[in-house]
């Protein structure tokens, strides 16, 4: 051993203090589960069902888009905490997949929409002040579990917290455009699309910029004390 | 076959048991747990870099995240793989900080007549009073490195080579000045 490197052993076992460990994953995971769940109740009490949902009975293109978005955000939130504190790599790579899977069904699911355009079905605009508010809406309901996934990577390890902080978000906006899809009453394909179908893509990247700040602002905290 | 992973098992079992008191501040186990993981992440680096000399460099930079990460380890988890992601994600930031170093540093003929300038000929950072006194208040060591890194501004290679320790050891010095120093010039807020 070189002289250095037993003297970085002897100074880091020197006065070395006792350390709060992070809590377990699958204790974070039930408490992000119910939070979201919980979340996501209370909006569509809130919001109510829309006609298409209310009778249970969607066309495919909605089961396509919601069996996406429901894939994208358990594999944003899996991949988040398994990125959080080492060695869990099989997670990563297990939620990255789901991510990736959801991806592809959520673009599936809006080309079907897309297509229903030269059916008749009315397109709309591309941007109004509803795709505003159901942005917003999918943000609002993503907020409380994503806070408590940045929470939790402040608190542990991660190799790239950026990425683990929008693997969270984007995952949980997903998970946040389940209600918004199931209660705004707009018509407009583009609309769908566009806020409620790719709102990962689109308020989630904002909500990922927030979040990104506040790990930031926690770990610059936590290094201090 | 077996027996190779059974011996596995067992000492991975006692690295858990090693860290699992150190982080209940056990200080003497959590000193043999690194000593006993020095020869593994020795062979572990130089399978990477492949490169004897850089070895050292990378493996107390991987103690040093082993350090810093040691409260994200659950003893009731496995400890092979958080050890290795550790080891594989502080070699993979060695390797990039080396290959952009390298790509900073300019050919030795391209120097030729260029003097080295001394420490204080270098640029220095202007310090407030109350940071001078603070800085002064702190152990030698300590604020040798934080004036090397922060107020002559120089890279942590070219400080360790001054102060004659290693990078690893550098930065740990680095790193309890500035605690120290947010700890003194906290106390002299109203």
């Amino acid at each position: 051993m070189s002289r250095s490197t037993d003297s970085l052993i002897r100074e880091l076992s020197r006065g070395l203090q006792p350390v709060r460990r992070v809590p377990p994953l699958h204790r974070v995971a039930a408490l992000a589960a119910a939070l979201a769940l919980a979340t996501a109740a209370i909006a569509l009490v809130t919001w109510g069902l829309n006609e298409t949902f209310r009778g249970l009975n969607p066309e495919p293109r909605y089961w396509v888009a919601i069996a996406g978005l429901l894939s994208f955000a358990a594999g944003g939130a899996a991949a988040a905490l398994g990125s959080t504190v080492p060695g869990n790599d099989p997670l990563i790579r297990g939620g990255v997949a789901a991510m990736v899977a959801g991806a592809m069904l959520t673009l599936l699911g809006s080309a079907l929409f897309l297509a229903r355009i030269s059916a008749g079905e009315p397109a709309g605009s591309f941007w109004s002040a509803l795709s505003l508010v159901c942005l917003g809406r999918s943000s609002l309901v993503a907020i409380p579990a994503a806070a408590l996934l940045t929470l939790f990577a402040a608190r542990g390890f991660p190799h790239r917290p950026w990425l683990t902080v929008g693997f969270g978000t984007l995952g949980l906006v997903a998970f946040g455009a389940l209600p918004v899809t199931m209660s705004c009453g707009s018509e407009s394909i583009f609309h769908i699309v566009f806020a409620h179908v790719l709102a990962p893509a689109t308020a989630g990247l904002g909500l990922w910029a927030v979040l990104w700040l506040l790990y930031a602002l926690l770990r610059s905290r936590r290094e201090q004390s | 076959m077996s027996e190779e992973r059974d011996e596995r098992r067992a000492r991975e079992g006692r690295w858990s048991e090693l860290m699992a008191a150190g982080q209940d501040g056990d200080a003497p186990a959590y000193e043999q747990l690194l000593r006993e993981l020095l020869i593994p992440l020795r062979a572990f680096a130089m399978s990477r870099l492949g490169d004897p000399a850089s070895v050292d460099d990378v493996v107390q930079n991987v103690l040093l995240s082993i350090h810093r990460a040691r409260h994200s380890y659950r003893p009731e988890r496995p400890f092979g793989p958080w050890l290795w992601t550790i080891a594989r994600n502080a070699v993979t930031d060695s390797l990039r900080a080396r290959s952009t170093r390298l790509r900073r540093e300019l050919p030795i003929d391209e120097l030729e007549g260029i003097d080295e300038p001394s420490v204080e000929q270098q640029p220095q950072l202007a310090l407030s009073p109350a940071l001078r006194a603070a800085l002064d208040g702190l152990p030698p060591a300590q604020r040798q490195a934080v004036e090397l890194m922060h107020v002559h501004q120089l890279s942590v290679a070219e400080a360790a080579e001054r102060a004659g320790v290693s990078p690893g050891a550098l930065k740990v010095r680095a790193h309890r000045g500035y605690k120290a120093l947010r700890v003194a010039l906290a106390d002299e807020k109203p």
